[in-house]
């Protein structure tokens, strides 16, 4: 990183620092989200119970999940210049562990099966093991790959086969346990202490058991108003984290690679982590999974409503804290590294910048945004399919991403408001059109509600054709884009 | 051993198509350095028009049979009008339009034709197999020419991610389009060759039993890529097409027309895949607009498997995808939901173990 000189012109940027008079003069925006959030929920909610309505609420929260993916797919995407096709696989592996967790974990179970509708969300502490526990059986998992390739990349010339017969064993082992344990339907039957995926998940079962008693008192001890926003928080954080760790274990390998591959290798573990969810029972396989619903709305009993309590203000706060983290990020001294790398990877390596170091912060960053959004996904759905995390979920995001500008965070999270709310504003097209619209008008726009997949295949194509630095300057909607690159290397 | 047996035979007739699919993934790659998203749905196509075709369902407007020569002639004489007139002044939307235009009549004229041909012939037989497996390569191999020229062919100077940008965009519009033309649900493909209802098994003996369908896809596979090496190693065009693929630049400062060669691999992917998937409906008769999908990424796993843009390698390539999912299936419960993923897990091992795949050649990046 270059330091910052100290003469007299930039003495202020060297006081309290560039970033900090940039996100001075930068912080309306999400400031203004946030603003609105508390301050219009007010307006809103209070006195009048129909005016969002079920469904305007439901796209606008779809809306908030959409842009807070967009933005950190924006970072992998745009702002790093790596090329994710994956992000649908993280939002995933957020909304199934953290669906699960407050499923599992998040009620207080008043008899053996049933949770009281009144208790969920009411467990932080469980919730917080759970991942604990989680974590702490990846972790002994990493470790012991850790060590094995440390032995593979230590073994001279005579031991050489000695460290890779051993990891090729743990990876046989690996499989027949996996195979085992499916074929019992049950994984706890395979045998805790000859199996070493047995004995993961005797770790995690053991730890999750025995801390139950210790979590219920914590949480007990918790005042009854914070126990329900505290337990959605620490969801919403586990999954982030855990689909931080994919994005980390994704993002190892196949950053080493450029451009088309990394694409397709993030496709590829999307894939993977679909195929995991749907052969896995406890994630409830091809059926999906139920999982509690946050509640929606304010509660009308309550004026002012109590802030935490319903889904809105985490959406829309998370999406400003999102966007302010990619906005800080991207211009940082770790985004400018992140950006040389962008523009010429080996440039970059050779001004002494580590660039899969930088890579994979980018991708294990966005991943963690997409793990919370797809947390904030589960419970606003309260259903879990494989089929919401497909490939189209993917590209869909990579469309608004793409339309709004690769490395224009606001683009990014303007398209992703646009693409989220025109198929439905085209769809009530009776309700909203005036009257007077002629029908072919509405007949169009039905057509395009109804065929938004295509039209959106049809904008990508033609975007990148003529537009191909994306649509978020207007100076781009009437000027061609200029040809950067002379040839294609 | 015989379930072993009967696994890699599975497998073979599987790899098969893969393979088919990958050569044309592997061609684009090999000239273009571009990923051909597309192309796993230029294989649904495929089966689409094989079907329509063989099910004698292609109704193009209300022209009356005897008239459609006549049209389609006429049509024929702009498109080439278009392009004589291009050929003095040309401005490249005239081109493009011509070339378009010329494709499409093209196509619609081989499947008016092919479908009078397969109805009057009447299947199942082995004529009929024939027209329809000829009529749905030629009809894919103007898509493929059309789906270069329009979305591949003006961003040849652009990053290569803006390619590929577009590339998912014409996979999407191909796949959510053919949902809108050709409906969601899945269509039964009628049945070709002559038979295969009354007598699905080859062989069956020793308890291995070989499909006809199976017997029929491995030698159509091998007959298409004899005639594939003939094209790339032993004429001119083949030659012009490995020098594209060693030098762009270079090539074309031979002399090489670079769009013709281009447009000439574009063709002879989308014919591979093409005929890749009227074959998989004789084993598997359901054709349906996502078809393309799975089998696309898979192809391209075979592509990148066997080293991308090699011609050998992406035959290889397949055919260890196709035994390796054959196994899986066989062998572990629940294999094949786990089928769906070993194909990827493949791929992330390839990558990082031999990124430039098994008979790929270690490429030097220079600046």
């Amino acid at each position: 990183m270059v330091s910052a000189s100290s003469t007299a012109v930039t003495s202020l940027h060297t006081r309290c620092g560039p970033g900090t008079i940039a996100l001075l003069s930068n912080l309306w925006w999400p400031a203004l989200i946030v603003a609105l959030t508390f301050l219009f929920r007010h307006y809103e909610f209070s006195g009048r119970d129909d005016f969002p309505g079920p469904y305007v609420m439901r796209v606008v929260l779809l809306i908030g999940i959409n842009v807070i993916l967009a933005v950190s797919l924006q970072l992998i995407n745009g702002v790093s210049g790596q090329f994710s096709l994956g992000h649908a696989g993280f939002m995933a592996v957020g909304a199934y562990l953290a669906g699960y967790a407050t499923k599992t974990f998040g009620g207080i179970h008043s008899d053996a099966d049933a949770v009281d509708p009144a208790a969920e969300f009411h467990n932080p502490a469980a919730v917080l093991l759970y991942f604990a526990s989680l974590l702490i059986a990846l972790g002994v998992v990493a470790a012991t790959g850790w060590v094995l390739r440390w032995l593979v990349n230590r073994s001279r010339k005579f031991h050489r086969r000695v460290p890779t017969i051993l990891a090729t064993l743990l990876v046989l082992w690996f499989v027949v346990d996996v195979s085992r344990a499916d074929r019992a339907n049950d994984p706890s039957i395979v045998h805790p202490f000859t199996h070493f995926v047995g004995l993961m998940i005797a770790l995690f079962e053991w730890i999750n058991t025995h801390g139950a008693a210790a979590s219920l008192s914590i949480s007990n001890a918790l005042p009854a108003a914070y126990r329900k926003p505290i337990t959605f928080a620490v969801a919403l954080l586990g999954g982030g984290i855990m689909a931080a760790v994919a994005g980390l274990v994704v993002g190892l390998p196949s950053l080493r690679l450029r451009g088309d591959y990394l694409a397709i290798a993030t496709l590829g573990f999307a894939q993977i982590i679909l195929v995991a969810i749907v052969t896995s029972q406890p994630l409830g396989a091809a059926t999906g999974l139920q999982v509690p619903v946050y509640r929606m709305e304010p509660d009308p009993a309550e004026t002012p409503p109590i802030v935490g309590y319903f889904l809105y203000p985490w959406v829309f706060g998370t999406a400003a804290i999102t966007m302010l983290a990619v906005w800080r990020i991207a211009h940082s001294p770790i985004g400018r590294a992140i950006a040389a790398v962008r523009e010429d990877e080996i440039a970059a390596s050779a001004c002494g910048i580590n660039t899969t170091r930088y890579k994979v912060l980018a991708f294990v960053v966005g991943a963690f945004f997409a793990g919370v959004a797809g947390a904030l996904y589960a419970h606003y759905d309260g259903y879990l399919n494989t089929r919401s995390f497909d490939l189209n979920r993917s590209i869909e995001i990579v469309v608004m991403v793409t339309l709004g500008g690769l490395g224009s965070i606001w683009g990014a999270a303007v398209a992703a408001v646009v693409l989220t709310a025109l198929p439905e504003v085209l769809r009530n097209t009776s309700t909203l059109m005036p009257a007077w619209t002629p029908a072919f008008l509405k007949d169009a726009a039905q057509w395009v509600a109804d065929n938004r997949l295509v039209v959106y295949a049809l904008l990508l194509i033609l975007i990148m054709l003529g537009r191909s630095k994306g649509l978020h300057k207007p100076s781009n909607w009437l000027r061609p884009a200029r040809r950067l690159r002379s040839a294609a290397s | 051993m015989q379930q072993f047996i009967q696994q890699l035979i599975n497998g073979l007739s599987t790899g098969a198509l893969y393979a088919l699919i990958a050569v044309g993934y592997t061609m684009v790659y090999g000239v273009l350095r571009l990923i051909n998203f597309a192309h796993g749905d230029v294989y649904m196509v495929g089966a689409m028009m094989g079907y329509y075709v063989g099910s004698n369902q292609f109704a193009l407007g209300r022209v009356p049979w005897w008239a459609q020569p006549i049209v389609w002639l006429a049509a024929w004489l702009v498109a080439f009008g278009i392009l004589r007139a291009a050929r003095r002044s040309s401005p490249s939307w005239f081109v493009i339009v011509g070339q378009t235009l010329l494709a499409a009549t093209v196509a619609t004229g081989v499947a008016q034709i092919s479908t009078k041909i397969v109805a009057a012939v009447g299947i199942p037989s082995w004529v009929g197999f024939a027209t329809v497996l000829i009529s749905s390569m030629t009809i894919c191999g103007c898509l493929g020419f059309v789906i270069e020229l329009l979305a591949y062919r003006p961003l040849r100077n652009q990053p290569r991610i803006t390619s590929l940008i577009t590339a998912i965009g014409v996979s999407l519009f191909l796949m959510n389009g053919g949902q809108k033309v050709f409906g969601v649900d899945p269509q039964r493909f009628p049945d070709l060759i002559p038979g295969l209802e009354t007598n699905p098994l080859l062989f069956n003996r020793w308890g291995v039993t070989v499909g006809t369908a199976d017997a029929i896809i491995i030698f159509a596979t091998i007959a298409l890529m004899i005639g594939l090496t003939y094209i790339v190693l032993y004429t001119r065009t083949g030659l012009a097409l490995r020098a594209v693929s060693f030098r762009f630049d270079t090539a074309s400062l031979m002399g090489i027309n670079i769009n013709r060669i281009v447009s000439f691999t574009f063709i002879l992917g989308s014919v591979l895949a093409a005929a890749a998937g009227v074959l998989i409906a004789l084993r598997t008769p359901r054709v349906d607009p996502l078809m393309g999908l799975m089998m696309g990424l898979k192809a391209f796993v075979a592509a990148v498997l066997g080293g991308i843009g090699n011609i050998a390698g992406a035959v290889a390539g397949g055919i260890l995808l196709g035994l390796t999912e054959a196994l899986v299936k066989g062998y572990f419960p629940q294999g094949s939901q786990y089928a769906e993923g070993v194909a990827f897990v493949i791929l992330i091992g390839v990558l990082l173990v031999k990124p430039s795949g098994l008979l790929g050649k270690n490429v030097i990046e220079k600046v």
